[in-house]
């Protein structure tokens, strides 16, 4: 049946339906574009689609539930390199020992209270009275000089 | 379809541009709503699904809104689709359940009709058109007649594939991997229709079956 198949000659091309035009040619270009003016709506419903799993997915995995702000972020990142540099800088210098440090760890405290002269006492183990705490720290001689705690009792 | 003149073989690695990706590929692509993958698709398919749907139906408007139909079911049932399948046997059912229900809504095969001076539309017109010989250029056109007839009463995968091969000039490969059949049996099909074409033309005068030419 092979050898029959192969012997078969082809009816010539004038007896034969016209055959499409060929891969290429222009005539293709009209349909094309029909076709996929057609497709739109329901290419931008997957697209949309497409998106939203993406999200979901990635919020689904553990521990990845954050990725969306992260990649937010990422748009950040040269003011966040900035400011980790210049956190990393301030640790390196407050933790050298200062040549004029007054009672241990002054400086560290100092830095750590943030200019709040509670926050300071406190971190000295003195609880201090928010107003007699800053005049005791306003009196620099009389604290470097081992003056009376600000609890109240004779400070005024 | 993969059979068409725009497929391209698989390639390792990761993405790929979308003219050197598979139709598999591209399908999974359109899954995700990539436009550029849907425009290669169809441009690679797009011939193919013509020639498959003209093997219905005769009208070139009614072969393009076809087509067209066909492109958007499929993309409407594109998440169906496994890509680990090959696409075009897919793409070329659809087309086919397309083709079909529409004849089945006309009712019958749509005779193109013939204008006054008795040349049929959309058939080929090479060379024996302007035969100087009236009579014979009026045989020439009843055995276009005739085989179009003929084409339409063939089995459906035998009509499909002689218009894939004979008509639209594809090789017994190409036919195969569009209809999702083996080259051989595209083979065996075409045979089938040239010997059910010939035999239909045996009565006409100055037509050899045999050598499949008309006397000279």
């Amino acid at each position: 049946m092979s050898r029959e198949i192969e012997r078969t000659e082809p009816l010539p091309g004038a007896w034969l339906p016209e055959a499409q035009p060929p891969v290429g040619d222009p005539a293709w270009e009209g349909p094309l574009y029909r076709i996929l003016a057609a497709a739109e709506p329901e290419m931008a419903r997957r697209a949309a689609g497409s998106r939203a799993r993406s999200v979901a997915g990635m919020a689904a995995i553990p521990g990845m539930a954050a990725i969306p702000e992260w990649v937010e972020l990422g748009r950040w990142w040269k003011p966040a390199v900035a400011l980790a540099a210049a956190a990393a800088a301030l640790l390196f210098a407050v933790e050298r020992p200062g040549p004029a440090a007054g009672p241990g760890g002054f400086a560290l405290s100092l830095v750590a209270a943030e200019g709040d002269p509670v926050a300071l006492w406190s971190t000295l183990g003195v609880p201090a009275d928010p107003v007699l705490a800053r005049l005791a720290f306003e009196d620099h001689d009389a604290f470097l000089g081992g003056g009376s705690a600000p609890t109240g009792e004779g400070s005024r | 379809m993969a059979g068409g003149p725009g497929h391209r073989p698989a390639e390792a690695g990761g993405e790929e541009s979308p003219e050197s990706a598979t139709d598999e590929a591209l399908a999974r692509r359109v899954q995700a709503g990539d436009r550029i993958a849907l425009e290669v698709l169809v441009r690679r398919t797009l011939r193919p699904v013509h020639a498959v749907v003209a093997s219905f139906m005769d009208d070139p408007d009614e072969v393009e809104d076809a087509a067209q139909e066909s492109f958007l079911r499929a993309l409407r049932a594109i998440d169906s689709y496994d890509p680990a399948r090959p696409f075009a046997p897919w793409l070329y059912q659809i087309a086919r359940n397309v083709a079909r229900n529409r004849q089945a809504a006309r009712g019958r095969w749509k005779l193109v009709p013939l204008p006054e001076e008795g040349m049929s539309v959309g058939i080929e017109s090479v060379g024996h058109d302007s035969d100087p010989d009236p009579e014979r250029a009026m045989e020439l056109t009843e055995v276009r007649e005739r085989i179009r007839a003929e084409l339409h009463r063939l089995p459906e995968q035998r009509r499909t594939a002689f218009s894939l091969v004979d008509v639209e000039g594809m090789t017994a490969a190409e036919a195969g991997r569009i209809m999702g059949i083996t080259p051989g049996t595209i083979r065996s099909h075409v045979h089938h229709a040239r010997r059910v074409l010939r035999e239909a033309l045996k009565e006409f005068r100055g037509v050899s079956p045999e050598r499949g030419r008309p006397d000279e």
